[in-house]
């Protein structure tokens, strides 16, 4: 009985019986989510590297006989599409992900930093301007978008990861413009009194130290690019990223029924940003914030 | 006071008007620079863009002309007034998967609750709830489409529920798909935005729930009563946003049962996923008309969606007191 007693304590410590039983059926249900996650990478994994024949009629049954782990390795030379193979992809896929966020996050950190440091005739209206954006929806212009895509000459063009990132609105102009009214504006002056100039005070005092948030924004922004397919299987369909090349291939393998290594290239994909959230995953978590916003 | 070199004195400092004058030149130009690029964007790819597809819901083109009127705007309400119509359809399956997501708002908001809370194994859960977030989307339908497929281990389980006389695909089949996308918004959905709500909560001072439970408040008031309003901007704002967000509600259709071949695509298909399919089906390339209904539908859920977002921001924000901490 006392050991039954301590060891409550350890696990739920003051809880009362009602929290303990709720606690418990938490961790419960968390822990089947959790696993749920895990096994999904670790089936792709296992799949990629068993026999098409297999994968299609057992999929989930006596899963560690006769693996060929020479299939995953293939998945690098079977990945293609009409145009691009996988070394395309890779390529299409860092290019677009790392241009866009860079240009989308300096175009965001400079256009708050300006409008919440500095008065200037419209500088108060942004803040609002962004709300407005966010809480009222406008649908069906997606049709409009590709025209103007069209007209310009975006359609397949590798500068439209320059082009449609320069905006400064969004989510993102709320968390630096959250940040900047934190940062006080000592440094400023102080830099100011020394002679420093705008850029100067910018690039060298106010940047480094909105370094954790950036970087955060950075690893999302770069997450949510290197995942995307939808806007490459529209705007961009000679140069697809890894996503929309594994989907392509995908629909192509529907005839062949080479399924395995659909499944190993979609382990594949997913150990990049697997690999930067256990580096970053810290940061990610703690420098995000939205404080005390409000509407 | 001016000296002799015309500078002024204010308080005993000696200010050079002409000084003065090149640092806020410098200024204009140093804020010009930062605002240019973000505001070209936003009059071309927002303001430019919304006028644009306000012009094509009013066209329909025949032969190369451009007529006019409300053509697509009559079409699209006569799809919807067809009992078997795709728009109907989809309108349907749209507000069913916005009625599911609404629900798991709040059940996302509990599982960031007891994180915060230090649930046993909460440092490891916090990692692993990440994942929905950083692996693609693909990777996830992949997985389930063969989880709930006629060799899948649920097909048994399927076809006892649902009365089927051998196993089926739960995704093939027009009684069984919309259910299972909709099962697996639920699955992908269930940690919700850990991001934000890690931050919003570890702002809350640990010294207000320590007084709670010091006068014997239970979890379930010191969520409700004290946490809540504590977070009240943050849980509101994202509210508004779903409810913005309600005509583009969907679940990952396009990836689920986007196959035309199948049979069951009328049967689970969202207005979002019809926008979409829209585009694509067109081989990259979707004809005039088809951009015309879509601005036209656009414009028409928009103007419910803006209603509908305007209303709940009004009662929202002044449902609970601001509580500054």
């Amino acid at each position: 009985m006392d050991i039954l007693l301590k060891l409550k304590r350890l696990i739920y410590k003051n809880k009362t019986p009602s929290e303990c039983v709720v606690y418990t059926m938490v961790f419960c249900i968390f822990t089947l989510i959790a696993f749920s996650y895990v096994y999904v990478l670790f089936w792709c994994m296992i799949s990629g590297m068993r026999t098409h024949k297999e994968v299609t009629l057992l999929p989930f049954v006596n899963m560690f006989e006769g693996l060929q782990p020479i299939k995953i390795i293939q998945v690098f030379d079977k990945l293609t599409t009409d145009q691009t193979g996988f070394v395309g992809m890779l390529i299409n896929s860092l290019y677009f992900s790392i241009t866009s966020v860079v240009v989308n996050i300096f175009c965001t950190a400079s256009f708050a930093y300006v409008t919440t440091k500095y008065e200037f005739p419209g500088s108060k209206l942004v803040y609002s301007i962004v709300m407005v954006l966010m809480v009222l929806p406008i649908y069906g212009t997606s049709g409009a978008t590709y025209k103007l895509y069209v007209d310009m000459g975006l359609i397949n063009n590798p500068l439209q990861a320059i082009v449609c990132s320069t905006s400064g609105l969004g989510m993102g102009y709320l968390y630096f413009n959250a940040f900047y009214r934190g940062l006080s504006n000592t440094y400023k002056e102080a830099a100011e009194i020394d002679g420093a100039g705008d850029y100067t005070i910018f690039f060298q005092i106010v940047i480094p130290q909105a370094m954790g948030l950036i970087t955060a924004l950075f690893l999302t922004s770069w997450i949510g690019g290197w995942n995307g397919y939808e806007g490459f299987l529209i705007y961009m369909p000679g140069l697809p990223n890894l996503a929309a090349g594994l989907y392509l291939f995908q629909v192509h393998v529907e005839r062949t029924a080479q399924w395995e290594y659909v499944y190993g290239a979609c382990f594949i994909i997913a150990i990049p940003p697997l690999i930067l959230f256990a580096l970053f995953n810290k940061t990610l978590t703690s420098s995000i914030s939205l404080g005390g916003i409000k509407e | 006071m001016a000296t002799q070199n015309k500078e002024i004195i204010i308080n005993g400092i000696a200010i050079d008007p002409n000084k003065k004058r090149k640092k806020t030149w410098k200024t204009i130009i140093f804020i010009i620079s930062f605002t240019i690029l973000p505001l070209f964007n936003f009059l071309l790819f927002y303001v430019y863009v919304n006028l644009s597809s306000f012009t094509l819901a009013f066209q329909e083109h025949v032969d190369g002309t451009i007529i006019w009127g409300f053509t697509q705007f009559k079409g699209i309400l006569d799809d919807f007034a067809k009992s078997d119509g795709e728009m109907l359809h989809a309108l349907i399956n749209t507000l069913k998967t916005f009625g599911v997501s609404l629900c798991m708002y709040p059940v996302s908001i509990i599982v960031s609750y007891f994180l915060y809370k230090k649930v046993r194994g909460h440092n490891v859960f916090r990692v692993l709830f990440f994942l929905p977030q950083i692996i693609s989307s693909i990777v996830w339908t992949y997985f389930y489409k063969q989880f709930v497929s006629s060799v899948g281990p649920i097909a048994g389980i399927v076809q006892d529920i649902w009365n089927f006389e051998k196993p089926i695909g739960a995704l093939t089949n027009s009684k069984t798909a919309n259910t299972f996308v909709l099962l697996h918004m639920i699955w992908m959905g269930f940690p919700g935005n850990i991001i934000i709500w890690s931050g919003t909560f570890a702002r809350i001072p640990e010294s207000v729930v320590e007084y709670a439970k010091l006068d014997g408040v239970g979890w379930v008031r010191e969520m409700v009563q004290i946490i809540l309003p504590m977070v009240w901007p943050t849980f509101s704002l994202f509210l508004i946003l779903q409810l913005a967000g309600l005509f583009s509600a969907s679940g990952s259709v396009f990836l689920l049962t986007s196959d035309p071949t199948v049979a069951t695509g009328v049967h689970t298909e969202t207005l979002s996923n019809w926008f979409y399919r829209t585009m694509y089906a067109g081989g990259g390339t979707p004809s005039d008309n088809s951009l015309s209904q879509m601005s036209a539908l656009g414009m028409m859920i928009t103007v419910v969606a803006c209603t509908l977002s305007l209303t709940a921001r009004k009662w929202l924000v002044k449902l609970v007191p601001d509580v500054e901490f």
